[in-house]
């Protein structure tokens, strides 16, 4: 066995090298995600919709938010983390530049010694070697040389004799190979990166109490800081105790009060996360700010309105999500219509015209409630000077021209077809997967009567790389534009919580089948076409929304009728809704050949079953209770009194 | 290094008996006092959990009529048990018909593990309750438990019912606010109408 022995760092050699690790390892993953970040964002601002003229009460606040969130976003901790590191970085190489750096003397590369490349063959070599003797040979040697030279010269040339021995001797080769020199084995020496002072002089209960601590103390602190961290969210952001207060209403719900948006926004202001960022506001107090937002009525400190209004897109969609699981469908209706409530600042209670209100410049005392003008499209019938006069809005004013602009760019969705598809399937097979397939064409509530489309664009790509992946067609669809709501504050919900939710409900009971997903992806350049061009249908986009049904279809044939709602987060006026039947049909029965052995058809439940079942042969059904258990079991249903006393057990 | 293992050597041979049981005894506290102190937060963390149902006003009527002096008719008592025990069928029956939508949630993620236990928690407090109830009304009469239930079940039923017929009106109010102005120009538009055809 070899001695060992530590060499500490004592010429500084080598810990620049660790501590140029130990700053790089997280620097340059920061560095990566924060540059990314900033330039997502300057992405997205250029992508904002275009400034309106109309400036609502709130402007010089929501300029206010903004500018501190930018603030925030570009000046914060991890800026300050990564220039130090930067600079410690830059120091830490240009210590290891000017330090220097003395090879180990037992170092041996033979190639090196030679001159030669390592890819160099035996003969090279040789030829090499008989060149360096004539120079290094002690025979060779000139006369005058002194006699230190001489000695550093003879040196040299057993080196290089080695080394010619390690690239041609056996021996010396195998032991070269073996040890890394061709004496055989040397003494192995471990290095420590750090001066010896630290480790065995006066500063080594130091060392030893930092070690500690950071074992010790530091990482289970931020270890369990970071895991109470990631239980106190949920999977969707939400603090869980805020989905504990929204499951609690859920499970208390009454089936026979209606839920209204005020009921929403009273649940919503009890979130955590306003107790959190606030917590000097009671809930009542959350509550009145965002009746003001919803009401455009002023606030002492409209920034700290801003900031509430900006928490509450996320805190709807966990309840969105939450409701979604209890397959409840009201609850899930009546928070999008919060949320757009919100977005749009309009208080949707006793008026139908919300649509109007939802245009800039448009005031709700101004305009005239008791016209019959209820959404977009009636508006751009009526005559220039009607129009304005309904609006309370000078005709030859540019903000009457703006407001008209607005609206005429709200995409309106209409629906072309609307099916239930199993890929692959001409027809809807029992068990099977399926999903909901929707051609809507994007259209400009100014854009009258039928569009002549083209029959191809109603088809779907039956190719086998779409028949793999429906959703692909979706997917490749440009993101919606960000809403104009000139009452909300600009911020990533609005680019998150843009467009439709889709919303599957069952006839049968008025519950939620699947749960609800949201349509982002639409080509909305149909909304700029004039009426002509519209009409001619030739520029004219559809696009796709699949929506995948994660349950399978009934294994019963048969007709099952849905309703598919398709409800605007952001805009009024805008929601379709859409029945939709599934027709369960069994698949053509294929001649099959008969077994010769009378063998019975295999049990479902068996391997040979599923094997049969995978080739579309028939199996015998095998009931239990728990498959009776199907989402669309139509025996569950006994008047309205389920939902609160649905089981008759005990 | 042969100085190093001099010292080590000197060092061992000055370790008393002691110094090991003193070690295990101190490990050995130290785990038994972390056990400790870390059950009795958990079963107080536990005690503190809200309950998901709001105050239970029917039992609290029984234990209160139950241990009143003079004590009133059996009658009474047996019919504030009866009120007590529909109570306890809704919220089992609320708890029940929870159960999947909460194990969904948990599944998806959407609740944290606190609430998932609470529901857990509460459905073992119904159970626990039942069984109570069960007994109760055996004390009143031997073999009463069968009917007993179904009784309350009846009761559960026609409350839920009464609860939505009471419901109606109060709809009406609510929704006539929500769309005032279509219910005020429908009706008006209908009784025009009304009066035109009887004209």
């Amino acid at each position: 066995m070899s001695q060992s022995s530590y060499v500490y760092d004592e010429n500084a050699e080598t810990w620049p090298y660790f501590a140029l690790t130990v700053l790089l390892v997280p620097l340059v993953p920061a560095t990566v995600s924060y540059v990314a970040s900033t330039v997502s964002r300057k992405q997205s601002d250029s992508d904002s919709p275009s400034q309106l003229e109309f400036k609502p009460y709130n402007s010089e606040a929501l300029i206010k938010y903004k500018t501190k969130k930018s603030k925030n976003k570009v000046f914060n901790k991890k800026l300050l983390f990564i220039v130090i590191g930067w600079l410690l970085t830059a120091y830490v190489i240009f210590k290891i530049k000017t330090g220097t750096i003395i090879a180990d003397p037992n170092a041996f590369d033979p190639y090196e010694i030679m001159g030669v490349a390592a890819s160099a063959t035996e003969k090279e070599i040789k030829s090499k070697y008989r060149k360096l003797s004539l120079v290094f040979h002690p025979d060779k040697l000139a006369k005058e040389m002194s006699e230190d030279d001489k000695a550093d010269m003879e040196t040299k040339f057993v080196r290089i004799n080695k080394a010619y021995k390690a690239l041609t001797d056996e021996v010396t080769r195998a032991n070269y190979l073996k040890y890394g020199h061709p004496d055989g084995p040397q003494a192995v020496s471990h290095g420590i990166a750090l001066p010896q002072i630290l480790i065995e002089g006066k500063l080594s209960p130091v060392l030893v109490v930092v070690y500690v601590f950071v074992i010790g103390v530091l990482l289970p602190y931020y270890v369990g800081k970071w895991w109470s961290g990631v239980k106190s969210y949920t999977r969707q952001g939400l603090h869980v105790d805020t989905a504990a207060t929204f499951l609690e209403t859920l499970i208390n719900y009454n089936p026979s009060v209606i839920t209204k948006v005020d009921d929403v926004l009273e649940w919503i202001s009890t979130a955590k996360e306003y107790e959190l960022q606030h917590p000097d506001l009671l809930p009542e107090d959350i509550y009145s700010l965002l009746q003001a937002h919803i009401n455009r009525e002023p606030v002492k400190d409209e920034l700290l309105k801003i900031e509430v209004i900006a928490v509450a897109p996320k805190l709807l969609m966990g309840l969105i999500d939450i409701a979604s699981g209890f397959r409840h469908t009201e609850i899930c209706t009546k928070a999008i219509e919060t949320h757009r409530a919100l977005v749009q600042a309009i208080n949707p209670v006793n008026t139908t015209q919300q649509a109007i209100l939802q245009l800039p410049n448009v005031e709700r005392s101004k305009i005239d409630s008791s016209s019959p003008v209820h959404t977009l499209g009636k508006l751009f019938t009526l005559p220039k000077e009607k129009c304005a006069q309904f609006l309370g809005i000078d005709a030859t004013s540019d903000t009457f021209k703006e407001t008209l602009a607005v609206a005429s760019r709200i995409p309106t969705l209409k629906v072309l077809s609307a099916e239930f598809k199993v890929p692959g399937e001409t027809i809807i097979p029992p068990n099977s997967n399926s999903h909901i397939s929707l051609k809507l064409l994007v259209k400009s509530p100014s854009n009258k009567g039928e569009c002549a489309l083209d029959e191809s664009l109603l088809q779907d790509d039956l190719s086998m790389e779409h028949l793999r992946d429906p959703l692909k067609v979706m997917n490749e669809q440009p993101l919606l534009r960000n809403p104009t709501a000139p009452f909300f504050p600009e911020g990533e919900f609005q680019y998150e919580n843009n467009g439709w939710v889709a919303l599957l409900v069952l006839q049968r009971d008025n519950k939620l089948g699947e749960i609800p997903q949201k349509v982002t992806r639409l080509d909305t350049s149909n909304v700029n076409l004039s009426q002509e061009a519209y009409k001619d249908g030739r520029d004219a986009i559809v696009n796709s929304f699949k929506m995948t049904v994660l349950a399978p279809t009934p294994k019963e044939v048969g007709r099952y009728h849905f309703r598919l709602m398709l409800r605007s987060l952001v805009y009024y006026g805008v929601d379709v809704d859409i029945p939709l039947v599934m027709e369960v049909v069994d698949p053509p029965i294929e001649e099959v050949v008969e077994d010769n052995y009378g063998l019975e058809a295999p049990d479902e439940d068996s391997l040979a079953g599923a094997m049969a079942q995978l080739r579309g042969e028939k199996v015998k059904k095998v009931f239990d209770e728990e498959d009776d258990e199907s989402d669309y079991d139509e025996d569950e249903d006994f008047s309205d009194i389920n939902t609160d006393t649905e089981d008759e057990e005990e | 290094m042969a100085e190093e293992s001099f010292i080590k050597e000197e060092a061992a041979a000055k370790i008393s008996v002691y110094t090991p049981i003193i070690y295990v005894v101190v490990m050995i506290t130290a785990l038994v006092v972390f056990s400790v102190v870390y059950r009795r937060r958990n079963v107080k963390h536990l005690q503190e959990m809200k309950p998901f149902f709001p105050e239970n006003i029917p039992r609290e009527i029984y234990f209160q009529l139950k241990y009143q002096e003079p004590k009133p008719n059996d009658k009474v008592l047996k019919a504030a048990l009866i009120r007590r025990g529909s109570e306890a069928i809704r919220r089992m029956m609320k708890l029940r018909e929870n159960q999947q939508h909460v194990k969904l949630l948990y599944e998806r993620g959407s609740i944290g593990d606190e609430l998932f236990l609470r529901h857990q928690f509460a459905s073992k407090i119904q159970e626990l309750e039942l069984q109570e109830l069960g007994l109760e009304a055996e004390s009143y009469k031997q073999g009463w438990a069968p009917t007993f239930f179904a009784v309350c079940q009846e009761v559960t039923f026609n409350e839920a019912l009464r609860r939505r017929v009471k419901a109606v009106d109060e709809r009406k109010q609510v929704l006539s606010a929500e769309w005032g102005l279509v219910v005020e120009s429908a009706e008006k538009k209908v009784e025009k109408k009304v009066t035109e055809a009887a004209t």
